[in-house]
């Protein structure tokens, strides 16, 4: 049995525990960086730590930040009387990407799940309504996906809001833009179908 | 549809074998244990990318194997079924290849492209199955007859297919929660949502199955009679959950499915399941017999004999052939395994002549070859003997 000396195996060890990451690749990993600059390796050590120490979780939004409240929820140019409830942090980069809205986001950190124990006490929906009850919030955009769960969800937060004097929204679904009809799957387009509006 | 080529490697008893078929019957003739089911296994797992034995897949591999692979080449003849000299275009001929792995990776292609919904793989090609299984048409539980609908209607639907995929995701969840509310983990305003979608995918689904039993009783009918030689009358009665939501239109149906499940609230959570809905539907077999001037009504799953179970059986497959032909307008192929075990002369009779005038590709296994009919026509045959076909 070959041994590497501690600090090597260690490295490769910690390396391992990443996503997509095996014994080989981490291997291949530590002794590249055995052969960095110290410069480099110090940097990327420094990046690692301060992404946990400088980075969180925006308190009011769920955004990923580095400062508290995120830079959306401070920007005073936005739309403050817009909401929308998202599954993760990261849809909110696909939708910011759009540039077409201007309001401010929710992440609830999760679906509605009974199969994997998930409730909506697990989810960040007291959080929400704290929010509508203290801010001046006019329209709530459930933008979870259209999967079972991102459904149910939608479902019960239309719910718990249809006593509030706001108006709720559901994100729509169907043919993306630029799609030939041709190749869309039968599901898809049925859905579109049934959800035609008048124009 | 004609299968014209099948390939098999590692599959069950056949290490290599290239078998071509004709147009019309296909005899499949052998001792037990030879292979000959193992054919219209293959065949059927092309079309629905599973085994009707049910087995894991990894089962059909060849012992000591690690893979298998089928390819079937298909003639989807369009013209060719209405017109049986007809000459079949180029661009209706298609390749389906199926492959699995021990590790259960299964891959499906289509004239050579990948394919990576199983939705979109369903309905290419479409086969009809009678075995002896399929007696627990007649003789099984509401969950056999719920099978048969369900993937009858998945091969000409593909949206039924999604529909039923979602409202058993949140069948499940919802049977998840209901548990954790008897045991106070949860507040039973939360299966509000589950309902909803309960609702809506289950209305679709009830809709769609009520339209095509509709269609499917009058073919099922009429084979009946045919192979009876009209001497039992075949009635068929759908029994949806909720009761007469098959009567209602949507708005009211959708109102009836509402107050089913919740009227039956407290006793889910006691139990931990949903007791309403698409998923505990039935139908019941009734057969009308005449004897001595008087009218007998009997359900053929505790009354019917054996033969009169599998004719039943038989012209529910056939029913099945006839629908998928007028949706689709495609004739599936026609898998008969050891179908005249348990007929007598005349039923056996009556089916060789229903089966000449069928004008489908027809596959049938047996022991004996002797028991063949001239009324079948043209065939050709092929003797399974240890995995090897002649």
């Amino acid at each position: 049995m070959l041994h590497y000396p501690e600090p090597l195996a260690r490295l490769i060890n910690e390396l391992q525990k990443l996503p997509t990451i095996g014994a080989k690749t981490a291997q291949r990993l530590a002794f590249f960086m055995l052969k960095m600059p110290e410069s480099d390796t110090t940097k990327l050590a420094q990046a690692l730590s301060e992404v946990k120490t400088h980075l969180d979780y925006c308190s009011v939004c769920g955004n990923i930040t580095d400062q508290q409240p995120c830079y959306i929820c401070t920007d005073t140019r936005r739309d403050r009387q817009t909401v929308c409830v998202i599954e993760e942090p990261d849809d909110l980069l696909a939708i910011e990407r759009t540039q077409e809205y201007k309001g401010l986001y929710h992440a609830l950190m999760g679906v509605l799940s009974p199969l994997d124990g998930v409730g909506p006490k697990d989810l960040r929906i007291d959080q929400l309504f704290q929010r509508i009850h203290s801010e001046d919030i006019k329209e709530v955009i459930l933008a979870t996906n259209y999967t079972t769960e991102g459904q149910a969800t939608a479902l019960y937060l239309t719910k718990q809001l249809e006593s509030l004097e706001i108006t709720t929204t559901r994100i729509a679904y169907g043919i993306p833009v630029g799609g030939d009809l041709e190749y869309i799957d039968a599901v898809t387009l049925a859905k579109a179908l049934e959800g035609r509006r008048r124009i | 549809m004609r299968l014209n080529q099948l390939v098999l490697r590692n599959f069950r008893s056949y290490t290599d074998c290239e078998i071509d078929f004709t147009d019309r019957v296909n005899l499949i003739v052998g001792e037990n244990a030879q292979g000959k089911t193992t054919l219209l296994e293959a065949i059927y797992f092309l079309s629905t990318a599973k085994s009707h034995r049910t087995y894991p897949d990894n089962e059909l591999i060849r012992y000591n194997e690690s893979w298998f692979y089928l390819r079937g080449k298909i003639a989807a003849a369009n013209g060719s079924d209405t017109n049986p000299e007809a000459q079949i275009e180029p661009l209706d001929l298609m390749t389906v290849e199926v492959s699995n792995e021990l590790s259960g990776k299964k891959r499906f292609k289509f004239n050579g492209v990948l394919q990576k919904k199983l939705s979109e793989w369903i309905g290419q090609f479409n086969v009809v199955f009678f075995s002896p299984e399929s007696l627990t048409l007649v003789k099984g539980a509401p969950a056999d007859r719920r099978r048969f609908i369900d993937l009858l209607i998945s091969q000409i639907d593909s949206v039924y297919l999604s529909s039923l995929q979602n409202y058993q995701f949140a069948l499940k969840q919802r049977n998840e929660l209901l548990k954790q509310i008897r045991s106070k983990q949860a507040n039973p305003d939360f299966l509000d949502p589950w309902d909803d979608i309960l609702i809506a995918e289950g209305i679709s689904i009830s809709q769609t199955r009520v339209r095509m039993f509709a269609q499917l009783k009058a073919y099922v009918q009429a084979k009946h009679t045919e192979l009876t030689g009209d001497r039992e009358v075949l009635e068929l009665k759908y029994q949806p959950s909720p009761e007469k939501i098959d009567r209602a239109p949507k708005q009211e149906a959708t109102e009836l499915f509402r107050q089913g499940l919740q009227s039956s609230r407290s006793y889910d959570i006691l139990r931990g399941m949903t007791a309403v809905g698409p998923h505990r539907d039935d139908f019941k077999l009734i057969l009308e017999s005449q004897s001595a001037g008087a009218m007998y009504f009997q359900e053929a799953k505790a009354f019917g004999s054996q033969g009169q179970q599998r004719t039943i059986a038989l012209a529910l497959k056939l029913g099945e052939l006839e629908l998928i032909r007028e949706t689709t307008g495609k004739t599936p192929i026609v898998l008969l395994d050891d179908v005249f075990s348990e007929l007598d002369g005349e039923r056996s009779s009556f089916l060789f002549n229903l089966l000449g005038r069928l004008n489908a590709q027809t596959f049938i296994t047996s022991t004996r070859q002797e028991a063949w009919g001239p009324e079948l026509g043209d065939c050709r045959v092929f003797t399974v003997h240890d995995g090897q076909v002649n």
